[in-house]
């Protein structure tokens, strides 16, 4: 049976749409076909990071409106050959997306794809609904910041209230916290929140923690994920959370501040 | 909570506050004047500084059959006599309301069963507090047995930001957090099995005696009754983050230990998964 998972996090510029980038490539590298989905309608942020904007022809919204089929506005990813990514349109109309579109949409992925990734939008607007309502499981991209912890907050919220699960009633939404940017240094000296003042706060169990690197932007900037190059650190954690998600047991990384000096890191040791 | 009213030059002059008191209430069981002055004089002839222009509302429950006449003018001056400021009626027919206000006097919602024939005639009513709520239900009265509801509003799942519970005429009990920005409101007790950080409004119909429980206090804003204090600033070491019950003194929240030794004896509570 197919999942669909939403990255979603209520605050904007945290890292959903780069989550959904690495996330869906590591479903894929694993060996499942995996569509993801872009909900942020006018932005249009996905296919750079996936490195497909080229190619774009039909979006999201013409395959709602019967311009085009899903087979037609699906791109099929450099990289992965069982990675696709349906972009977002560049309409500046809000109401573009809605449930019984999207519905149509997921229903007909589900019957090719094992899961389908939803970046979210920011806020709570349309948009984000749209992209959590069909969810079976949620990613919630936290930042270690008050902000973002508190709008996550809000987002569980939603999802507990207004999701298709939720509504029908049936098992919640499966949540998942995913703390990205994440400097141990800084949480050490108390500029930022701790993971585990993030855990105590938002009460769901941790995926992952995948920490502030150069990496992403180099990654953004040449539009292959981060996930591809499995030498840097931010790599390593989002493979880590995808072993996760498909129920691996994996020790955390990356939360600690990397003791001892720059010798003893080039000469190895732990 | 409260209405602040602003000119654009001068700064706010006055300011509307929701709040409750603990009244007494005169229950009369006739209407003849006469009557009442005789028996009050013989009733406080021992002690005529017993009052001391204590506010009082005229409960007219025995009194408010359609046929009856009552000289408001007349009951007001006997009462200031003895030392009692008269501020209201309840429970009075549409006549008698309609006298009650040509003389100055307030309408309490009627409330039923509060005093009745036999009962003691000094007891106290709760004025409901407007506070900015979002029910438009009747107040309830405390100690009515019709509107006596025993079960309890229970809830499992966390409460988090931007969510509001409210427990209507009954006790909430909550086991897991209520987090920052989140609302909890109840017109009996709050018990909170798990840290409250948000908000917490107990009594919100007018009952002076409910209290707050919580395992782990952080909260942002607590209230009995209407009466409520924002917290802003750490609360002292045996109190904040720790098991806390709040309760109400007049017009003061009283913030204590859920055990006297909980200083000494520091609970660490997990609520991680
Ligand atoms: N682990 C990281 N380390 C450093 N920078 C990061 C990391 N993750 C994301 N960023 C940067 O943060 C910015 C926002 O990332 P992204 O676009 O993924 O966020 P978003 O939540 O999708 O934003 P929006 O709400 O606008 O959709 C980008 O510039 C990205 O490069
Ligand atoms: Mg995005």
């Amino acid at each position: 049976m197919a999942k669909v998972i939403v990255v979603t996090s209520g605050k904007g510029g945290v890292g959903k749409t780069t989550t959904s980038a690495n996330f869906a490539t590591g479903l894929a590298l694993n060996g499942h076909r995996t569509a993801v989905l872009d909900f942020d309608v006018g932005l249009r942020n996905l296919d750079l990071i996936m490195g497909c904007e080229r190619r774009v022809v039909y979006d999201f919204v013409n395959v709602i409106n019967h311009e085009a089929t899903l087979k037609q506005a699906l791109i099929k990813d450099k990289q992965c050959p069982n990675l696709f990514v349906l972009p977002a349109s560049q309409t500046r109309d809000k109401d573009a997306l809605h449930v019984e579109g999207v519905e149509r949409v997921i229903e007909e992925l589900k019957k090719d794809f094992d899961y389908i990734v939803c970046d979210s939008p920011a806020g709570i607007e349309k948009g984000a609904m749209m992209a959590m309502y069909f969810a079976d499981e949620a990613l919630i991209v936290t930042n270690p910041e008050i902000s973002s912890v508190r709008d996550s907050d809000r987002i569980l919220g939603i999802l507990a209230a207004k999701s298709k699960r939720a509504e029908m009633g049936i098992e919640p939404v499966k949540e998942h916290l995913l703390i990205t940017r994440y400097s141990p240094k800084r949480a050490e000296t108390g500029e930022m929140l701790s993971v585990s003042d993030i855990r105590e706060i938002l009460n769901i169990p941790l995926i992952g923690v995948v920490p502030e690197s150069e990496a992403i932007l180099q990654a953004s900037n040449s539009g292959i994920p981060a996930i591809h190059h499995q030498d840097s650190d931010v790599a390593q954690a989002y493979s880590d959370i995808v072993k996760r998600f498909l129920g691996e047991e994996v020790p955390l990384r990356f939360v600690n501040r990397q003791k001892g000096g720059f010798l003893k890191r080039l000469f190895g040791g732990a | 909570m409260s209405i602040t009213k602003t000119t654009a030059a001068s700064p706010a002059a006055f300011e509307i506050k929701g709040s409750s008191f603990t009244l007494l209430v005169l229950c009369l069981k006739s209407s003849q004047l006469p009557e009442l002055e005789k028996q009050l004089q013989a009733h406080l002839a021992k002690t005529p500084d017993y009052f001391n222009f204590d506010p009082i509302v005229i409960d007219l429950c025995n009194i408010n059959q359609n046929d009856v006449k009552l000289d408001f003018k007349l009951l007001i001056n006997l009462l200031k006599q003895h030392k009692l400021a008269p501020i209201g009626i309840c429970n009075g027919n549409q006549n008698q309301v309609l006298a009650a206000q040509q003389h100055g006097l307030g309408i309490f919602a009627d409330i039923a069963g509060l005093t009745k024939p036999k009962e003691q005639n000094k007891r106290s009513i709760h004025s409901p507090s407007k506070k900015e709520s979002q029910d438009t239900s009747e107040p309830a009265t405390p100690g009515s047995k019709e509107n006596f509801r025993p079960q309890t509003k229970v809830i499992t799942q966390p409460i988090r930001t931007g969510q509001q519970i409210y427990a209507q005429d009954c006790d909430l009990i909550v086991l897991a957090p209520v987090n920052a920005g989140a609302e909890i409101i109840s017109d009996g007790n709050i018990h909170v099995y798990a840290p409250l950080r948000g908000r917490a409004l107990a009594g919100v119909k007018g009952n002076t005696s409910a209290r707050i429980f919580c395992l782990k206090m952080e909260a942002e804003l607590v209230s009995i009754a209407g009466c409520y204090r924002v917290i802003e600033e750490k609360l002292p070491e045996n109190i904040q983050g720790e098991g806390v019950q709040i309760s109400l003194d007049g017009e003061r929240l009283v913030f204590e230990p859920l055990l006297s030794n909980s200083t000494d004896n520091k609970r660490t509570v997990n609520w991680q998964k």
